[in-house]
């Protein structure tokens, strides 16, 4: 048993582990080196803010996709661990203490939200979760000496925040990542299966950037290390996010592909069927319901980091509806759907609503009516449904060409 | 004492008239969820407009009638086009019909918002405006015209399920729609047909709510809420438990903004928990 899980974790295994998911690392690496990239700060706020509203989509899907709860209270989550959060670092508690009270609380209100499921199933607990997250707004509203009233509270920037070693540790990772990719590419030159198309293509795409890596890096480095305070801490704030950001899917993803995550898929397909086979299926729901709850006060504090304020909005339905929207439009059931979701809303938002303003609200109302009709399974569940035809299309146009092309060759000679 | 027992008086009135307003609201919302299985968003919506399409009907002709029907058949119209083009294409589709619904709402709160502006709009029908004074108690008289609206449009909507042939097959849908449709019906037709008039409901029950509450753009959200609680309350899908499920609201809400105004955004929750704590299927009794 000690041998074998030894074993596991053998340097080897770790490489050949990379080298199958060498486009998450791509992909990983490319995001990581982001703010070396971009020409403004802009961006990086902007892809800030996709971490967080990913994470509270995902946080969303976990009951929604994965376990077949509706519930329309989820923003209480949201809005209660940015509270949280911002009040106990008002008060000088240290980063680490207030995160774990953060996580606390959300542990709480998923019991708390448990409960409503003993008595309201379907579409009566989606009702009761409205109005539950409605009190909890009116409450933080009212209670003006605590939060601020309408107000609401800054947040002031945790002392890592601040400071340049968190950059440092960022930009260590970088370099790191940039390490294990070389290494994951001179493993694949190597390899005696020789060059095929796909693989000289991501070949040629991570040379590229190499090069505008070489290019960049020097530029923005020394602004960066050098730099105001709001650069470091933009910086740093988009390092938290990504990191909170990638630790969270995949621990995610581990607790899904776990028994666990396939008991509450089993649920959510047939409730009466898990509870006929023994399982008890309140207490999968409940832990579904307080997974759903840390995940998502855990985005709340981190977007109080980001936007420096909490205000009731944090608690409004605006927020459940966008986590929905994100998961309906990325794919329900589906742990990478509602991170694209949230990435194509949140980009397609910042865009649309520089140009008409106020008018965005009419254009989302539209998109949600047009995303149902053209996207029902969303965009991942489309992909997995229609993917293999669409790449077996592409595939025989291509070959129809080639044998056209072949054809006029033959007529020629 | 006497002042208490005026106030008391006066409440239950006010009760009962906002019980009537939540009633055209609903009822809509219940029969359409129990019949179609839609958590209807977009009602809200229907409210609103038939609110705005009222106002807008009564400033030019100056006649509370025409506005109700003008804003009926605006809501029925509505309702028919938006159910045959986009709901039914997703029937069955719990989270496409929320989104879609959702979507319903949205869109038309910023076209009012965009055609009427932020302003409140509100008219006075001739008649039943002002008061009378009966036993020392002045009374409204919209209320009460309020209350006997709500009580008549009840009956009709009860006769009409009761002894009507779509009546019985609505009720037959919301109790087992397959096997209707089993039976040579055609359920798709009658779903479009109970949205429709649904809708209707709803944007009359805006309408007559207008020299009340106003016609204003937030209409929408704060009156779909408190229908969904009066539709937990009263059950799920039930008629007769959406009807005295809004009395409950209505008056309770009432009471506890005369009586007890620090907890009025309170008292719809808790209504709600104690109601589910006792009977989980509502009023009714029906398991939603």
């Amino acid at each position: 048993m000690g041998m074998n899980g030894m074993a596991k974790f053998s340097p080897r295994l770790f490489l050949d582990f990379l080298s199958t998911r060498k486009i998450s690392l791509t992909i990983l690496t490319i995001l990581f080196f982001f703010p070396l990239l971009t020409p403004s700060r802009y961006h990086v706020t902007v892809l800030t803010e996709i971490f967080v509203l990913a994470l509270f989509a995902i946080s969303y899907d976990l009951l929604l996709g994965y376990t077949g709860i509706v519930s329309f209270g989820h923003s209480a989550f949201f809005g209660i661990g940015a509270y949280v959060f911002s009040i106990l670092l008002r008060n000088q508690t240290p980063f680490p203490v207030a995160i774990l009270a953060t996580i606390f609380s959300g542990v709480l209100l998923g019991l708390a939200m448990g409960t409503f499921l003993t008595r309201a199933k379907g579409m009566t607990f989606a009702m009761v979760t409205i109005s539950f997250a409605e009190i909890v707004r009116l409450l933080f509203e009212r209670s003006r000496e605590l939060t601020g009233g309408e107000t609401g509270l800054f947040v002031p920037r945790p002392l890592f925040i601040k400071s340049i070693w968190f950059t440092y540790f960022g930009l260590v990772i970088c370099a790191l990542l940039i390490v294990l990719l070389c290494v994951v590419i001179v493993r694949e030159s190597t390899r005696k299966d020789g060059i095929n198309r796909v693989k000289a293509s991501y070949f040629i795409f991570l040379g590229v950037f190499l090069a505008l890596l070489i290019y960049m890096v020097p530029q923005k480095l020394s602004p960066l290390l050098e730099g105001s305070y709001i650069i470091v801490s933009t910086t740093n704030v988009y390092f938290l996010a990504l990191m909170s950001f990638i630790t969270l899917y995949f621990i995610a993803k581990r607790i899904l592909n776990s028994p666990i995550g396939r008991i509450l898929v089993a649920i959510r397909e047939n409730e009466d069927r898990m509870e006929m086979l023994g399982y008890n299926v309140f207490k999968y729901k409940l832990v579904s319901m307080i997974l759903s709850g840390i995940y998502a006060s855990i985005a709340g504090a981190l977007y109080a980091i980001f936007l420096l304020i909490v205000t009731p909005t944090f608690l409004e339905a605006t927020f459940t509806i966008n986590a929905l929207v994100h998961c309906v439009m990325g794919g329900v059931g589906t742990l990478i759907g509602p991170v694209i979701g949230a990435g194509i809303m949140t980009i397609f938002q910042r865009i649309v609503s520089s140009y008409i303003g106020r008018l965005w609200m009419l254009v989302l109302g539209i998109m949600y009516i047009v995303i149902v009709l053209l996207l029902p399974y969303g965009i991942v569940g489309t992909w997995k449904l229609k993917g293999a035809s669409v790449k077996k299309t592409i595939r025989r146009l291509i070959r129809s060409k080639t044998m056209f092309s072949r054809h006029k060759q033959t007529q020629k000679d | 004492m006497d002042a208490i027992f005026t106030l008391i008086i006066t409440s239950i009135i006010d009760g009962l008239a906002f019980a009537m307003l939540l009633f055209l609201i609903a009822c809509g919302l219940s029969i359409i969820f129990g019949l179609m299985g839609v958590l209807n968003f977009g009602h809200g919506a229907f409210f609103m407009l038939g609110a705005y399409v009222a106002a807008t009907l009564f400033e030019y002709c100056q006649n509370f009638a025409i506005a109700l029907i003008g804003a009926g058949l605006f809501g029925m119209l509505l309702g028919l086009i938006l159910e045959y083009s986009t709901l039914r294409p997703v029937h069955g589709k719990h989270l496409p019909q929320l989104l879609l619904t959702l979507g319903y709402l949205v869109v038309s709160t910023q076209a009012v918002l965009l055609i009427w502006g932020a302003v409140p709009k509100l008219f006075y029908p001739p008649g039943i405006t002002g008061s009378v004074t009966l036993f020392g108690l002045r009374i409204l008289l919209y209320r009460v015209f309020l209350i006997f609206f709500g009580i008549a449009t009840a009956i009709v909507i009860y006769v009409i399920l009761t002894r009507t042939r779509i009546g019985i097959v609505i009720r037959a849908g919301a109790e087992d729609s397959e096997m209707v449709e089993a039976l040579g019906i055609n359920v798709k037709r009658v779903f479009t047909l109970t949205f429709g008039l649904g809708s209707a409901l709803a944007a009359i029950g805006g309408a007559v709510g207008v020299p009340w509450l106003g016609a204003n753009p937030a209409l929408g959200t704060n009156y779909l809420f408190m229908g969904f609680v009066v539709t937990v309350v009263g059950g799920m899908g039930s008629f007769k438990g959406s009807f005295f499920g809004s009395i409950l609201v209505g008056i309770l809400h009432t009471f506890t903004a005369y009586f007890l105004p620090q907890v009025t955004f309170l008292i719809d929750f808790i209504v709600m928990a104690v109601v589910l704590l006792v009977r989980p299927g509502g009023l009714s009794g029906k398991w939603g």
